[in-house]
């Protein structure tokens, strides 16, 4: 048994496993992706921490219009139809939902669970800039964030216990940063960007020393595996929101000939380019790491870090073309792929394919039309 | 000339015609409607709103009016261009104003985007090619960007409105207004500053408010004053900042006493179309204090007149509704309602609830400032919203509610659903949910409101007469 399928093994179990955790006692701690919560905090409160990341179906979609207006980013509103369908186990185990604020999007997860569920939120803001004073916000709100989780688990979070959760989480980082750095330009993918995501996935649900296990064994494996010359027209994916259940652009990708080489998203991708110092106060180190260090998503202002990684990364895979994949009313991404695409074509000379979703089945038609004409440029642009 | 009805219309008397002719010639030039047809159409736009034959009426029209003609002009007539964008704290702007005022008047502040809408839409109705541009640059069309930014951005790039030296962006509230003046700042090159806030509030928090979002939004307006001083070179003082307050809480005190006023009477005295002019101004920061404040208390006089003579615009004894929204640049909506026969005893956030007038326990002035914007509920979260509009619908004693919102507002769009059910099954009280917009009158249809509407009125009547009769 390969990796990966011990990975969709464990994974199959995984609910089952969660619902005994829950009737064990132990705390399960849900939380928002998006990358600024450090889950090292949860695991040093002795609780269990588990992301609410499922997306892509219409159902839930469906179901959210009983609740929100529709024009609220739709991974965002369809998490109401979640956990109010009922069918999706993830989305009853939650004691407690953590969601850092970072845009209205964000909040209206938040306002729904509080208003229309007997689970509470836990908030607390994230800045959308990088001065002095919003990074020393943000360390208030990890300081607070520490105290509340004590009170809720009745556990107290030691600096020592702390440590030994960011040397843990700096582990699997370092893992996912390796196996994807395996991908090499022009070379077919050892990982597929479908596999990479999924690994991303199950850092947030799975559990965590089966999970390290397994993607120990898998980057043993994929090193070994030969690296083979690519004929496909290279894509970089940037995406608002990548949810476990949102395959339809990688299928399509697959479909019309191309291949993703890199992925970026601010949600559905664990933010693992940088480690977290274990030196000084760690609540400190988390906050460098989880707020400074990071790429920002686009609801940040000012944008030009996001918009120059792009730039930087497109250059450093020599991809072909860009994919801009943002879920539907996504203000941020909205307007700032429009600037973003007039100087990523200026500055690269590349296709830019932009898509939004709203998690409909009838999308994957005009999408696969969209992609196979993305993909033709990108090939007559290498001829 | 043939513009000359329009401005006396507006209040401007023959002598302040003649004076600023030149000005008011470009400003014509620059909005486009330099001919005939335009400003007939004006004239009729506005007589339609409006009943111009309030004296208050005209003395408001007369300040937007000259306010938008500086804010069109400001470029020709000052060095520097200092723009503060919605949501945007008015005694703050109004402080910077006098800053500059008192340093030279070389550099010009403001808030052109809401000036210019509000006599761009409500005088001229000139606003749907501005949001076409706007909708050409990157907000598209139906995909829910917020109108006022798309006019921002279709004024700036149709030359209505100069580029700014520097623009104050809104970051505190809502999210679409930086992340619009982000991209104008990538393609248009001039500088933002953002105010910035987190809205983490907890849910039913409100109006208790976290100190340290308090606090850290205070200290973006702190280097945002900073940050002036450096590009206007004007330093702006404790002083004007409370000289900014004074001037806030009197009109803030001047609109609680037009909605009490109104809603106490029976029958409505005004239309609430009418109101509009007052809470347009409540919201900006204008040069023209003195005559704003005259044009505040000539309505307050204007009202008690009416109330003391019987007059109404609605039957006596009409079912009393709130309407959740104001339909900022047209007053149709507003209208529609009240020849529906429905009394609009106060609109949107006019009222200040009890909640909002704790004394506030900060003593520094960009605190205070802060402080006071989240306190406005709607301002500050969604279950804020909804601890309003429950307690308003009760202390009005609201046999109905209209939970009309800005769909494209995303902070405003999230509680209305909620909103319907609190107040249907805890009041009693019968809501709508309206999709609507304060900007783009083309995202909604006359004829549609009034189906809906009609029907609704016909329910909330029908209660009515069934409560009387039990």
């Amino acid at each position: 048994m390969t990796a990966m399928e011990k990975l969709s093994d464990h994974l199959a179990k995984r609910r089952t496993e969660l619902r005994q955790i829950k009737k064990s006692g132990q705390k399960i701690i849900g939380y928002i992706p998006g990358g600024y919560m450090p889950e090292e905090m949860v695991y040093a409160s002795g609780a269990l921490p588990l992301c609410l990341i499922r997306g892509g179906d219409p159902e839930p979609v469906a179901e959210s219009m009983a609740y929100i207006p529709r024009f609220i980013d739709t991974f965002c509103r369809c998490q109401i139809g979640y956990r109010m369908m009922g069918e999706e186990v993830l989305y009853q185990l939650p004691d407690i939902v953590v969601t850092p604020i970072g845009d209205i999007n964000q909040r209206a997860i938040a306002d729904l669970w509080d208003y229309y569920t007997d689970i509470k939120t836990l908030r607390y803001g994230v800045p959308h800039n990088k001065r002095e004073d919003a990074f020393e916000f943000y360390v208030g709100s990890l300081q607070e964030f520490k105290l509340r989780l004590e009170e809720f688990t009745g556990n107290q979070i030691t600096d020592d216990k702390l440590k030994e959760e960011i040397k843990l989480q700096n582990r699997m980082r370092e893992l996912l940063r390796n196996i994807g750095a395996l991908r090499q330009p022009g070379k077919t993918p050892v990982i597929s960007t479908r596999d990479f995501i999924k690994l991303h996935h199950a850092a947030v649900w799975a559990d965590r020393t089966v999970f390290m296990e397994i993607i120990e064994a898998l980057y043993e494996e994929l090193k070994q595996k030969e690296q083979v010359d690519s004929d496909k027209p290279q894509v970089l994916l940037t995406a608002s929101t990548l949810a476990m259940g949102d395959g339809k652009i990688l299928d399509l990708m697959d479909e019309v000939g191309g291949e993703f080489v890199f992925e970026d998203a601010a949600e559905g991708l664990m933010p693992y380019a940088h480690d977290v110092s274990l030196d000084g106060d760690p609540i400190r180190a988390l906050a460098d790491t989880y707020f400074m260090k990071r790429v920002p998503p686009a609801w940040f202002r000012p944008t030009r870090e996001r918009v120059d990684y792009l730039l930087d990364m497109v250059k450093e895979k020599k991809v072909s073309g860009l994919l801009w994949y943002q879920m539907l009313y996504r203000d941020g991404y909205d307007i700032q792929s429009y600037s973003f695409q007039k100087e990523f074509e200026k500055v690269t000379g590349l296709p830019f394919l932009k898509l939004e979703s709203d998690y409909d089945t009838s999308e994957k038609s005009p999408f696969k039309t969209r992609m196979e004409t993305f993909v033709e440029i990108m090939k007559q642009g290498r001829n | 000339m043939y513009y000359d009805n329009l401005f006396t219309i507006c209040g401007y008397t023959e002598e302040e015609i003649e004076k600023q002719r030149p000005r008011i010639e470009t400003f014509l030039e620059r909005m486009q409607v330099n001919n005939e047809a335009a400003i007939a159409h004006a004239e009729k736009t506005v007589t339609g709103s409006y009943d111009v034959d309030m004296v208050s009426v005209q003395k408001f029209l007369w300040v937007l009016m000259n306010s938008c003609v500086d804010a069109v002009l400001a470029r020709d007539e000052h060095e520097r261009v200092i723009n503060c964008n919605w949501p945007f704290p008015v005694q703050m702007t109004l402080a910077m104003m006098d800053a500059a005022n008192a340093a030279g008047d070389k550099a010009w502040v403001g808030m052109p985007v809401q000036i210019f809408w509000m006599v761009g839409g409500t005088i001229f109705d000139i606003l749907t090619p501005i949001l076409e541009r706007g909708e050409l640059i990157g907000q598209p069309a139906g995909k829910a960007h917020c109108a006022q930014y798309q006019i921002y951005t279709g004024a700036i790039d149709m030359g209505i409105l100069p580029k700014p030296d520097l623009a104050l962006g809104s970051g505190w509230f809502c999210d679409q207004a930086a992340e619009t003046e982000e991209m104008m700042h990538e393609i248009y090159g001039f500088e933002i500053f953002y105010l910035d806030g987190v809205n983490d509030w907890d849910w039913g928090s409100w109006p208790n408010l976290d100190e340290r979002a308090v606090k850290y939004s205070a200290n973006t307006i702190r280097l945002a004053l900073e940050r002036v001083k450096e590009v206007g070179g004007f330093e702006t003082n404790e002083e004007q900042l409370k000289e900014g307050f004074k001037y806030v809480a009197k009109w803030l005190y001047a609109m609680q006493n037009i909605t009490r006023m109104i809603s106490a009477a029976d029958p409505q005295p005004i239309s609430q179309a009418n109101v509009n002019l007052p809470y347009l101004l409540w919201a900006i920061a204008t040069e023209y204090r003195t005559e704003a404040v005259e044009a505040i208390a000539t309505m307050v006089r204007e009202v008690k007149r009416k109330i003391d003579s019987g007059e109404g615009v609605v039957p006596k004894g009409a079912p009393r509704v709130y309407l959740a929204l104001r339909p900022n640049v047209d007053v149709m909506p507003i209208r529609m309602i009240e020849e529906l026969g429905l009394c609009l005893p106060t609109v949107f956030v006019d009222w200040l609830c009890p909640q909002e007038l704790t004394k506030s326990k900060y003593t520094d002035m960009l605190e205070k400032i802060a402080e006071g914007l989240y306190r406005r509920p709607q301002l500050c979260s969604a279950s804020a919203s909804l601890e309003y509009w429950n307690t308003l619908v009760k202390d009005f004693n609201m046999d109905a509610a209209i939970i009309s919102y800005a769909y494209n507002c995303r902070p405003w769009a999230i509680p209305p659903i909620m909103a319907k059910r609190d107040i249907q099954q805890e009041l009693g009280v019968p809501a709508i949910v309206l999709e609507t917009d304060g900007y783009d009158t083309r995202n909604y249809s006359a004829q549609q409101l009034r189906t809906r509407l009609e029907s609704f009125a016909e329910v909330v009547k029908m209660n009515k007469e069934m409560k009387a009769a039990a």
